[in-house]
């Protein structure tokens, strides 16, 4: 019965469109005069490199024109046109997905017309080159860039081959002292969401864990452990998830270019077997702040940053925190690696990867290539939060010869940072400030196989002028291949109705630290 | 059967009259007497025509249409006659619908203004509350809801009776006498005389504080003066923005304590129904015009992450951005605001301003605000709060004199002395006036090196002696030496210092409304 209401739905839908749906016939204009004038596109699409299976790249022209037209044309003569009596540039999306599936490998040639004072010009044509796919969706946060105060906010996932969005978590839309709480972090094994998290804080507090049978409120909590666990990683082969604690807190400038610092008072790192419901400390110093944990992707080794502010150690606790905040910009994060082996679950001696204290400068985030060829991470003047740090930019260390070079195509002037690699290492999603300072977008990269990034470019929208009326921030892009499962409701039902399971806090786990020694 | 009762051979036709009388009353009051309030209920109150935008409203709340459509009858109150005579149309249909389906008649007539009365009673009663930290489209979605369900129910009525709810019968209707009519006339007069007065005795500083705010925004400096000094009720938000005005005015030194500083507790409460000072109400605007950009930002984006956008805000913001040279940032909220019906005006001047550098730097208001900039960085949890005060008490380096005045101001304001001393140093040799002069008197009384580097004249010490005679005996009971002392002493700083801003003797219980997750 269902399937015949949706198939005449369907039956419906396709005769409309016949009817009302068909594109106008577009023709590019004869007679024109060639327009010397810069072209000014909102988002700037203009000469870069796309995934062949991206959403359409719409846009805004703000030249003054009446009416545009804009020819796509692929290099085997493939053409999409379109046409606009306003500034607002959109495709269809069939024939923009038809496109791209023919250019593969190639590039498309834009020609915009504008129809301005009862004759079109032509502007300057630019180029769109057709890449390989990058994974379907993409899961992030929404949420204002209101420091420590929170209201409505959420998980979402997008279908980066059309405008879909679907909500996976929505805190409570309804302001409510028993149940406001905030949710972040929210991270997936392997490019796939059949084992995801996300944190829950507030009301309601856990750390959310989901396979495909089951999802589960864990509580991390031990007097052993700084805080629950925070910036997570999943390892590749097991249900195992390395976490960083942090004692976290904030200070807001009064004048200065940046709007506020996040500071770690203490961090550790702590390892979960989500099968076993167990949780250790990996490193547990007072004097040295451990931090973002990364897999690499054969899970024999485990990335992190790490500070090793220098006379914290003479510093007595109780001023600990006010030294930390005065020397905000003295911390300094190096990129260390512990090796770690699988069957004893043992980890080894912290090894420097990326020096940054001695060009005093700060590195967070490490990210490795899936082909575990290239470690992406931010680096930025000071601190670990580099979010908001104006400094901060894409930067690698080719593993292959350790050298390490900064994204400079990629990176603007603003804020770039919390990047994900896409699970076939040829795109890098991050999140910049780029656009006016202050909102973070998503922008997505090329990265080709030299382990050079290309011009970046923000999330397509069906929609652009969607990105400067939204009044909240993009952040913690995560790409998968697939869709999540679990719906909104499925995660409201546990994380409202499931008191929670408390982690086994088993100890230090095995290392060949220096401090065991 | 009985015969239905005629009215009497003089009736007339009162019911049209009635309504008339009702919808003048409702329209000065809203428009006029009450206007200020609902003007910045409305600036409190973001709507577009845009569902996205919106979203934050039809999505997250349960009766989020309805909201919206309350939302969008509020945005008329930009111009305040105008939303308050829609408000009195909405009204008056209400109570013109109640007197149709329920044919109530003669006297009874005054039934079907009950519910109109009552929302302006509830509107009055709420004072700040109305707008603050809530929902405000309930303010109109709620009468519009009560509307739609009696204009249903008088269809119904008009459909499967002979009675016909659109002829000119029913509104011309002959259903009283005319002494019924004065009596109507008078209880209504009477009704909104009642209203007038209440607001007046229990919340007299709603008015005065939406005024100077309103005022605020077009940079009317000299009425938010006079506003506050006519004001006969002291509380925070309006010494708040008296601070401000004098301050674009430059005349904190002169002028600063002609007002009383002895706060009323306030008819607030946040979104957790707890009482309230109100601080986030101002604080965003004060910390502007103090210079501290940052902090100013913090204040405002706070202010729409927990009660989402407001055309209030994304002013200030558009403000912050543009005296920040964040001209990404200005442009991008300018562009929400051109969305809004009515900021046309706002978005034209501010978007000349900003693609214009020589426009922004001789822009009055934001030049001032640049002279008030900090000269170095600090974190704002090293200064006592709120941030615009507790910076400018500690503040020992400034850009400008303005700086500098203002740094005297809060520590007068805060009775620092020895902070004030050292402040006044780069005044020796100058003729100090206004309260830095009374305040110099003052203290060279306690410390002779004062009077040696700075002239201090003898009538400037006889009125400080003769101060403290009158003073002396009210010294065990400020309250009413501060009650007593002020028509002759109002503007003289010594008044303040020991009469004015006395520590608070109410058991009014404050909570301060947080919702802080630590870092998001």
């Amino acid at each position: 019965m269902n399937k015949n209401i949706k198939k005449q739905i369907s039956g419906l839908t396709l005769l409309m469109f016949l009817c009302t749906g068909c594109d106008k016939q577009v023709k590019i204009p004869q007679t024109y005069i060639e327009c010397t004038d810069s072209l000014y596109l909102y988002p700037d699409y203009k000469n870069i490199i796309i995934p062949s299976n991206i959403a359409p790249l719409n846009f805004t022209i703000d030249n003054g024109a009446e009416k545009y037209i804009v020819s796509l044309k692929g290099q085997n003569g493939q053409e999409l046109l379109t046409e606009s009596d306003q500034n607002l540039i959109q495709f269809n999306p069939e024939k923009w997905r038809e496109l791209l599936k023919q250019t593969i490998g190639t590039k498309i040639k834009v020609q915009i017309y504008g129809y301005n004072k009862k004759q079109w010009e032509k502007y300057k044509s630019y180029s769109l080159s057709v890449a390989e796919p990058i994974d379907s969706f993409l899961s992030y946060r929404l949420i204002e860039p209101g420091y420590e105060l929170y209201r409505q906010l959420g998980l979402y996932q997008r279908n980066l081959t059309t405008f879909d969005v679907s909500p996976i978590y929505e805190n409570n839309k309804v302001y409510d002292d028993n149940n406001n709480h905030c949710v972040n972090c929210h991270n997936y094994q392997n490019y796939q969401t059949e084992n995801m998290l996300f944190h829950v804080r507030a009301a309601h507090g856990g750390t959310i864990i989901a396979d495909k049978e089951k999802i589960k409120k864990i509580i991390i909590k031990h007097d052993s452990i700084l805080s629950s666990g925070v910036y997570p990683s999943w390892h590749p082969n097991h249900k195992w998830i390395a976490f960083s604690t942090n004692n976290t807190g904030q200070v807001f400038h009064i004048k200065h270019k940046e709007k506020v610092e996040v500071l770690d008072l203490s961090s550790d790192l702590l390892f979960y077997d989500a099968e076993q419901n167990e949780v250790f400390n990996i490193l547990k110093t007072d004097n040295s702040f451990e931090t973002f944990p990364c897999w690499s992707p054969d899970g024999k080794q485990l990335y992190f940053c790490v500070a090793e502010p220098e006379n914290l150690a003479n510093i007595p606790d109780s001023l600990k925190r006010d030294f930390i905040t005065k020397n905000y910009n003295q911390l300094f994060y190096n990129i260390k690696v512990l090796d770690f082996n699988e069957k004893e679950k043992t980890f080894g001696i912290p090894k420097m990867v990326v020096d940054c204290t001695s060009q005093k400068k700060s590195a967070s985030v490490p990210k490795i290539s899936p082909n575990g060829d290239f470690l992406l991470y931010t680096l930025a003047d000071y601190g670990q939060f580099h979010i908001w740090h104006k400094s901060a930019d894409l930067w690698v260390k080719d593993l292959k010869n350790d050298s390490t070079y900064a994204l400079t195509e990629t990176n603007s002037k603003d804020v770039d940072s919390y990047h994900t690699w896409s699970s076939n290492g040829r795109w890098i999603v991050f999140s910049s400030r780029r656009d006016d300072g202050n909102y973070t977008r998503i922008y997505l990269a090329y990265f080709d196989r030299n382990g050079r990034g290309h011009k970046a470019f923000l999330l397509p929208q069906e929609n652009p002028e969607e990105n400067i009326l939204l009044l909240k921030s993009y952040n913690v892009p995560e790409l998968t291949t697939d869709a999540l499962q679990w719906t909104d409701s499925d995660f409201k039902t546990v994380i409202y109705n499931d008191q929670g399971i408390n982690a086994d806090y088993k100890g230090r786990i095995k290392t060949d630290s220096e401090e065991d020694k | 059967m009985k015969k239905r009762k005629e009215p009497q051979k003089k009736s007339i036709k009162t019911r049209i009259i009635t309504s008339i009388l009702f919808c003048t009353l409702t329209t000065l009051f809203l428009g006029w007497y009450y206007g200020d309030v609902l003007h910045i209920a409305q600036q409190y109150s973001f709507f577009t025509t845009n569902p996205e935008q919106m979203k934050f409203v039809t999505d997250n709340s349960p009766y989020g249409y309805l909201w919206l459509i309350g939302r969008a009858l509020l945005q008329p109150y930009y111009y305040p006659f105008l939303g308050g005579f829609l408000t009195a149309l909405i009204l008056t249909i209400t109570a013109l619908l109640t007197v149709y389906t329920f044919k109530l008649r003669g006297n009874n007539i005054l039934i079907a203004y009950i519910l109109p009365l009552s929302w302006i009673i509830y509107t009055v009663y709420s004072g700040f509350d109305l707008y603050y930290q809530t929902e405000t489209g309930k303010i109109l979605g709620i009468p519009f809801c009560v509307l739609l369900i009696l204009l249903l129910q008088a269809l119904f009525v008009s459909t499967f009776t002979k009675r016909k709810l659109f002829s000119k019968t029913f509104l011309l209707e002959k259903d009283s006498t005319p002494k019924q009519m004065w009596i109507r006339a008078s209880l209504l007069l009477l009704c909104f005389s009642g209203i007038i007065t209440f607001n007046e005795l229990k919340r007299a500083y709603v008015r005065p504080t939406t005024y100077m705010q309103r005022c605020m925004w077009q940079q009317d400096w000299d009425a938010m003066i006079a506003c506050a000094q006519e004001c006969k009720v002291s509380c925070r938000p309006i010494a708040a923005y008296y601070a401000i005005a004098l301050s674009q005015k430059d005349l904190l030194n002169e002028h600063l304590f002609d007002i009383q500083y002895n706060y009323e507790d306030l008819y607030l409460h946040n979104r957790t129904h707890h009482s309230d000072y109100g601080t986030s109400m101002y604080e965003a605007d004060c910390n502007f015009y103090a210079g501290l950009l940052l902090p100013a930002n913090r204040c405002a984006i706070e202010k729409i992450t927990m009660e989402g956008p407001s055309a209030y805000y994304l002013k200030r913001l558009t403000l912050i951005a543009l005296a920040n040279n964040e001209n990404e940032l200005c442009a991008k909220y300018l562009q929400i605001l051109e969305t809004l019906p009515f900021e046309g005006q706002f978005t034209d001047k501010y978007k000349k301003i900003l693609q214009d550098e020589h426009l922004r730097n001789n822009d009055p208001e934001i030049s001032k605000v640049k002279l008030m900039e900090p000269t170095y960085d600090n974190f704002e949890y090293n200064f006592r709060q709120p941030t615009f005060l507790g910076y400018n008490i500690v503040m020992l380096e400034g850009r400008s004199l303005n700086a500098l005045k203002a740094s005297i101001a809060a520590c007068l304001y805060t009775k620092l002395m020895p902070d004030f001393l050292l402040r006044t140093q780069p005044l020796i040799g100058s003729t100090p006036t206004g309260s830095i002069a009374d305040a110099l008197t003052m203290e060279s009384t306690k410390n002779s090196q004062i009077g040696k580097v700075f002239r201090i004249n003898a009538f400037a010490r006889n009125k400080y002696q003769s101060f403290l005679n009158e003073a002396k005996r009210f010294m065990k009971n400020k309250n009413e030496g501060q009650k007593q002392l002020f028509d002759q002493y109002k503007g003289y700083y010594p008044y303040y210092y020991y009469f004015g801003n006395l520590p608070s003797k109410s058991n009014q219980k404050i909570n301060q409304t947080i919702n802080k997750s630590g870092v998001n």
